[in-house]
């Protein structure tokens, strides 16, 4: 993991092995140079399969915007020290939000100097970055005045190597790739020092700051899980025991504390969080258990934990490791996941009706919910087992729907006695002529296997229905990917038809199916 | 010598194309190498040999050999 070291130089970077599997523009404009940085961000976004191309603005303070390109980032690489004291915050800010009605992309400001307060400035898809709080530890080697004429920015060649480490690892793929959702992690000499099979629960020493760290990723909405080879009874003492560990048994959402192979584990990990495993962190402090995993799971993440300040490193500088907002739904999600497991239970030996009626299952259908933009934003964007067809809008996007005559958005949020799963399926909907197209489905994992998805998506294909005035006729567009097969077969299912790789089915819906008692509720944001 | 070869290797990756020890790449027949890939080259060298090069002479080292001079002139102090 070199490119996570302390220790850069721009040889090293430039040196590293490619490794690509998308394609990205990216628009810098700015008001000092960032080639210097540019010119070595390549590798590190091969770290995490992304290439950008990069375009840029000539320099101007004035910001005009003048080519405003299809970009998949617009970055403003800023230093504020350029604008008068006391001004610089409300310019950047109304010229950000000008940038934002020209442009769908995500935003990243990144800026030296004083003058802005980030809290003013809520903005759609914006991310901010004070690349002082990035270049700090090289204390007086992180400005280089002197060359600032030909350099044409006051950053020194050092702190550009740790600028693109931030933006490359970190910052850029967390903004265009989905974030990661659970972490996997070992026990011994992993979370603390020590091995409680040989020197026991009592002698073994907590890594707090590793775990505090851990513990604000869960925070975060990030799922905490334990794949370790060690007798679980002495795990589960460990835990409840040690009242100076920060983390606590309860932390984890899944556990896998037996004598068989980590991989076998981890997968039996995500199946039961119903995630894929290139959505999976797993840390170990063993270089051998952490290659036999990547050999079986070619799309798994691992970090080695070695000394605690390193993984610290590592953790802070992974892709994907950020959420944007952190919703009501992240963490609720770790609740539900538990409750899963006696659902599938019931599931089994009753009828829908008594199933629905003993789990109290509440649905609660919203035609344009426009105080959840950023959650809808948020689900078409991380989902990828239960999407149809892939349209990833963004929030600008989603806000704009929302604000459709010709289109809409319906969100279905569901609670049952044992947990409150927030809004587990999201409906686009266009209307073309008299026909509705449905352009994009999803539907959270967790809540299928309850014999409510025909329900509860035929329920919402018409509500958008009579919103915009169609016929029962519909058309519904799928695009075959990697891992959604349980949208696909649901819509083969549901359709009757056979799937090509990409293409839009009809079906007529049925205005009176059976809900079998099933409590659905209709709200509308339109008057 | 040895400094020709380190150099030709730092070249080699900022300008993204083979360079040989007694190569004459300069800004005048290189296109990529511009104002902007000139101080990157130059803080690299700095930073590849553990030198500092007088801040005047900058401007002036815009061919492979101008540098590797320059260079040899600061290792030799």
């Amino acid at each position: 993991m070199k490119l996570f070291d302390r220790g850069l130089s721009r040889i090293k970077i430039l040196s590293e092995k490619k490794n690509i599997s998308t394609n990205i523009n990216i628009y810098v404009h700015r008001n000092h140079s960032f080639e210097m940085i540019g010119n070595i961000l390549n590798p590190f976004l091969n770290f995490s399969g992304l290439e950008a191309n990069i375009e840029y603005s000539s320099y101007d303070d004035s910001l005009t915007f003048e080519d405003t390109l299809k970009s998949g980032l617009h970055v403003l690489w800023l230093d504020l020290s350029r604008y008068n004291k006391g001004l610089a915050g409300e310019f950047i800010s109304e010229k950000i939000q000008e940038l934002r009605t020209k442009i769908n992309s995500p935003i990243l400001l990144a800026y030296i100097g004083d003058g802005i307060n980030e809290s003013d400035l809520k903005i759609n898809d914006l991310t901010v970055v004070n690349i002082a709080s990035v270049v700090n530890f090289l204390k007086g080697n992180a400005y280089d005045i002197e060359k600032e004429p030909y350099s044409g920015t006051r950053l020194s060649n050092k702190a550009s190597l740790y600028i693109a480490q931030y933006l490359g690892l970190k910052i850029i793929p967390s903004i265009l790739k989905p974030s990661l959702k659970a972490i996997v992690l070992d026990l011994d000499n992993t979370l603390y020092k020590g091995i409680i099979g040989e020197d026991g629960i009592e002698n073994v020493l907590p890594k707090n700051k590793l775990q505090k760290k851990l513990k604000e990723l869960k925070e975060q909405g990030f799922l905490l899980c334990v794949c370790s080879k060690n007798e679980e009874k002495d795990a589960v003492e460990l835990f409840n025991k040690r009242n100076d560990f920060i983390l606590n048994w309860n932390d984890f959402t899944s556990v896998q504390i037996n004598w068989n192979a980590k991989a076998d584990n981890i997968v039996k990990i995500a199946k039961e969080l119903n995630i894929g495993t290139d959505s999976i962190l797993f840390i170990d402090d063993n270089i051998a258990e952490i290659e036999s995993v990547k050999s079986s799971i070619a799309d798994i993440h691992t970090i080695i934990a070695t000394d605690e300040e390193t993984t610290l490193r590592y953790l802070d500088l992974y892709p994907c490791l950020i959420k944007n907002s952190v919703s009501k739904e992240d963490l609720i999600r770790s609740k539900d996941l538990q409750a899963n497991k006696e659902r599938q239970e019931l599931a089994k030996t009753l009828s829908k009706e008594e199933y629905f009626k003993k789990l109290e299952i509440e649905i609660e259908l919203t035609l344009n919910d426009k105080d959840n933009s950023n959650r809808i934003a948020e689900l078409l964007n991380k989902t990828n087992q239960f999407i149809l067809s892939y349209k990833r809008y963004n929030i600008t996007e989603v806000e704009n729907l929302l604000n459709s005559s010709d289109a809409c958005i319906i969100t279905a949020k569901m609670s049952d006695k044992l947990s409150d799963s927030g809004v587990i399926a999201i409906l686009i909907a266009k209307k073309k002529d008299s026909e509705l197209i449905a352009d994009e489905l999803t539907f959270s994992c967790r809540a299928l296997g309850r014999n409510i998805e025909d329900i509860v998506i035929t329920k919402m294909f018409l509500m958008a229905k009579e919103y915009l005035k169609t016929d029962l006729k519909i058309r519904i567009n799928y695009q075959k990917g990697p891992r959604n097969m349980p949208a696909l077969s649901w819509l083969e299912a549901y359709t009757g038809e056979t799937l090509k790789e990409k293409g839009t089915i009809s079906k007529e819906l049925n205005p009176d199916i059976e809900s079998y008692g099933l409590h659905i509720k209709e709200f509308s944001y339109v008057k | 010598m040895e400094v020709k070869t380190k150099l030709a290797e730092i070249l080699t990756l900022l300008l993204g194309r083979e360079i040989a020890s007694d190569s004459d790449v300069s800004m005048q027949n290189c296109e990529i190498w511009d104002s902007m890939k000139h101080i990157e080259i130059v803080t690299t060298v700095e930073e590849e040999f553990g030198i500092s090069l007088p801040i005047e002479e900058i401007p002036k080292l815009t061919s492979f050999d101008l540098l590797a001079d320059a260079i040899e002139s600061c290792v030799k102090e």
